[in-house]
């Protein structure tokens, strides 16, 4: 009975591989229930260590590749200094959000808070002590052994060389002069005196240019790394950047902190409304009742306002997230409908294949730029425009700054997506199996049953796979989208560490490739097993 | 009972050719089918005997000449004459129960749920599906397919039954099966049929009458023969007797009398 029990897991794990489309891992869940262990032993050996041995020969490639090209941002980033981007900013989006809690955190939990932070400070602030007094070891070091040690043979060379060049040069003048005399006695032919100034010339480029060499290697010398500095140095940076993040949590959570500003406002609109009671004159009167007033609004002003976070990669990944899935909606929404159309009628299908087949070719550029215009011109006022009034005021949604941006990279994604389901549907409807509208015509199924209960379940598979190709379009599209617009959101993210060149930003634009690669992998994944939900068939679909 | 409940007249079917010419597929097929009757059309693969069904079932409309199944003239498909298709044409999105359901709700626009349900459960018994109602067509073999096909078929209580080669996708273990199931609802709700076939013994066991088709182009009725069995019928019992043999090699004569005279048309030609 037991046995049995396990292999049911068993197939339901066998059953949730083949949906989602992770075959790769079905030897390792058999090698697990003790099935047919060699085999499965094979199967893993080259399915999965293959392919990972690979994947680590690829990183190897790239570790070694990567730092031999010199470009104007740098040295191309090697996966450690991606995967070191990839916790900057997560640490960054952490802070951000721990800043803005801190800022509307209140009463007790405020001070309980409050008080962890400072214990915090502390113990951190000793830390960067030692970390401090470690680098400064560091640098003496540095400065005293580490240099001279490999200067030693370079510096000696040069300074020997510097010598005999000295040496040199002097007799070559005394000998010039000499000749110099010789000529106007006319010991030399002047011809000789050419000859010989030639010769001279040519010697002095050698031995500038053999010093050249020479000091390029001691300057090389001079800006290598000395490893424990480095490392000094970072483990020091890093924790006075958390000690500063932390003197700044201490702020948003004593002066800075909302409910306490709201408090001191308070009290002072108190002290006001005392005045106002001793006021006897009808201007004091006046005065005060106004000051009172211009008190109340701010008061009410500062119990709405929100921390003021940074935008973050987490942040801009939301984002685009959110307009990707606008624009899927939306071109849902026109494709399917038309596509059952197309399918369903020539004449419907003769009208649309011009617009198709002129507009499915468009670069999504132009039609971010036509959307652009078309879509500014709807929002002449965005800020107050009831329809982005609307989205700020849904709980989560609103947070996304919804804007006119937003909507006009929705509107691209759409038209680009529009097509490939629009296309499939139609293929979708118009193959349907003969067979099946025998039935139908038998049974004389009203419009209706004929659409729903035969046309549309037969097409769905189809559909769905529009929809999957499209939702991947509509991914590509939206980054591009983003960049060229400074929309928020991913694209953008890639387009400002593009512009900002500090040193981190190319780890940045490749950390951020990863992070579109492997969003776009899990929507497809997501289409992937619907699709193979509603395929009545139960048959596959291509990876 | 009526003498002449479905009347074929003078059937014609013609497409036209690459040229503009028509050519005539079925040319004056003529059949009279008894109330009740069960009758079998065999014919060489390719002579029309689907195209005749087809413009009985109305799914092809006739070039000329007129089809009359209960005193109206067929002019489309219909509920009223149910076929069963030879590839089981189920909605592979459907269980068997909805797949007969869909039918019943036609037949029945006012019956309630519950007596839709008790119809779709009658026939699906009929055919031996109990336990397998709520199956989807893949999980099921192609015979029990079949099943459902029979069932959705004789769930819209028609006048007329219409077999396209029901069992030509099966095996011969199943054949006999469904050949046996078929018979069964036939003798208890005695619908007039028409089959198509070219298996002989089948035809010769199944039919009351069987309706030989001449070689196409311009195939027409080349012989009927009528198979005097009483019903309910038994195969063994069949076998022993000498008509059966008679009226196998009769319908054998006729069809290698219609390959011979295609052969000699090549002949002629080339």
């Amino acid at each position: 009975m037991s046995e049995k029990r396990s292999d049911q897991i068993k197939y339901s794990i066998l059953k949730f591989l083949d949906v989602t489309g992770f075959t790769v891992l079905d030897p390792v869940i058999r090698l697990i229930f003790r099935e047919e262990t060699d085999k499965q032993c094979k199967a893993i050996g080259k399915f999965l260590v293959v392919p990972i041995l690979f994947l680590f020969f690829c990183l190897t490639m790239w570790w070694k590749i990567a730092p031999q090209h010199k470009t104007k941002s740098g040295e191309v980033p090697t996966p450690d200094k991606v995967w070191n981007s990839a916790k900057i900013n997560h640490t960054f989006d952490y802070r951000e959000t721990t800043k803005s809690e801190d800022f509307i955190a209140r009463s007790e939990s405020r001070k309980e808070i409050l008080k962890q932070v400072q214990a915090q400070i502390v113990s951190i602030r000793s830390e960067a002590e030692q970390a401090k007094n470690q680098v400064l070891l560091m640098e003496e070091k540095f400065k005293n052994d580490f240099l001279p040690s490999k200067l030693e043979v370079p510096n000696t060379n040069l300074s020997n060389y510097l010598t005999e060049v000295n040496i040199l040069s002097n007799r070559r003048k005394e000998e010039l002069n000499v000749l110099k005399a010789e000529v106007m006695n006319g010991k030399t032919t002047k011809k000789e005196f050419v000859h010989f100034l030639e010769e001279q010339d040519k010697l002095v480029d050698q031995e500038k240019k053999i010093l050249k060499e020479l000091r390029s290697v001691i300057s090389e010398i001079r800006s290598q790394k000395f490893k424990p500095l480095e490392k000094a140095r970072s483990v020091y940076n890093n924790l006075a950047n958390e000690l500063q993040f932390l003197k700044k949590r201490e702020e948003f959570l004593t002066k800075s902190n909302r409910s306490v500003r709201v408090q001191e406002a308070n009290d002072k609109l108190q002290l006001s409304i005392e005045d106002l009671e001793l006021a006897t004159t009808e201007k004091d009167i006046y005065l005060r009742a106004k000051k009172v007033i211009r008190q109340k609004e701010s008061i009410a002003r500062l119990e709405g306002q929100q921390y003021a976070s940074a935008v973050t990669v987490y942040k801009q990944i939301k984002r685009s997230i959110f307009t990707v899935l606008c624009g899927f909606l939306m071109a849902a929404i026109i494709a399917i409908p038309l596509g059952i159309m197309c399918g369903l009628n020539k004449v419907v299908m003769a009208c649309l294949t011009p617009f198709i087949s002129v507009f499915k070719p468009v670069s999504p550029v132009v039609w971010l730029l036509i959307f652009q215009i078309i879509v500014g011109a709807f929002f002449p006022d965005p800020e107050t425009h009831p329809f982005f009034l609307f989205f700020s005021s849904i709980p989560y949604i609103g947070s996304l700054n919804i804007n006119p941006a937003l909507v006009f990279s929705a509107c691209t994604v759409a038209i680009c997506a529009v097509w490939p389901a629009l296309v499939n549907t139609a293929l979708g409807v118009s193959s349907i199996d003969k067979d099946h509208i025998n039935v139908a015509r038998v049974l004389r199924l009203g419009f209706k049953d004929r659409l729903f209960k035969i046309i549309i379940p037969s097409s769905l598979p189809y559909v769905f796979a529009g929809l999957r190709i499209s939702l991947g379009v509509g991914w590509m599209v939206l980054i591009a989208a983003e960049a060229l617009s400074s929309s928020d959101g991913l694209g953008k993210f890639v387009w400002d560490e593009y512009q900002n060149g500090s040193s981190y930003s190319f780890a940045n634009i490749i950390y951020a490739c990863f992070v579109v690669g492997i969003i776009g992998f899990c929507l497809d994944r997501i289409m992937i097993v619907l699709q193979r939900i509603v395929s009545f068939d139960g048959g596959t679909t291509s990876v | 009972m009526r003498e002449r409940f479905v009347d074929i007249f003078d059937l014609v079917k013609a497409y036209p050719n690459p040229f503009g010419e028509d050519i005539r597929v079925v040319d004056g097929f003529d059949l009279k089918v008894k109330e009740g009757e069960f009758v079998g059309v065999i014919g060489h693969s390719g002579c029309g005997k689907s195209t005749v069904l087809n413009m009985v079932a109305g799914l092809i409309p006739s070039s000329e000449g007129s089809i009359v199944v209960g005193e109206k003239e067929v002019i489309g498909p219909g509920p009223d004459r149910a076929v069963v298709f030879q590839a089981p044409c189920l909605l592979p999105w459907m269980t068997s129960f909805e797949n007969v359901l869909l039918g019943v709700k036609q037949c029945y626009p006012h019956g309630t749920p519950d007596e839709r349900k008790q119809i779709v459960e009658h026939s699906l018994g009929v055919v031996g599906l109990q336990d397998s109602m709520f199956k989807y067509p893949r999980e099921m073999s192609g015979g029990m397919q079949q099943r459902v096909g029979i069932a959705r078929a004789i769930a819209l209580k028609p006048k007329m039954l219409l077999l396209d080669e029901p069992f030509g996708r099966l095996d011969s273990l199943t054949r006999m099966d469904l050949q046996d199931v078929i018979l069964d609802v036939l003798n208890r709700e005695k619908i007039t049929t028409m089959m198509i076939t070219h298996d002989v013994d089948e035809a010769v066991y199944m039919c009351d009458k069987i309706c030989m088709m001449t070689n196409g182009p311009g195939a027409k009725v080349g012989k009927l023969l009528r198979i005097d069995y009483a019903r309910p019928r038994n195969r063994q019992q069949m076998m022993i007797e000498d008509k059966y043999f008679h009226y196998r090699e009769n319908l054998l004569t006729f069809l290698e009398d219609c390959e011979k005279q295609k052969e000699t048309l090549k002949a002629i030609r080339s």
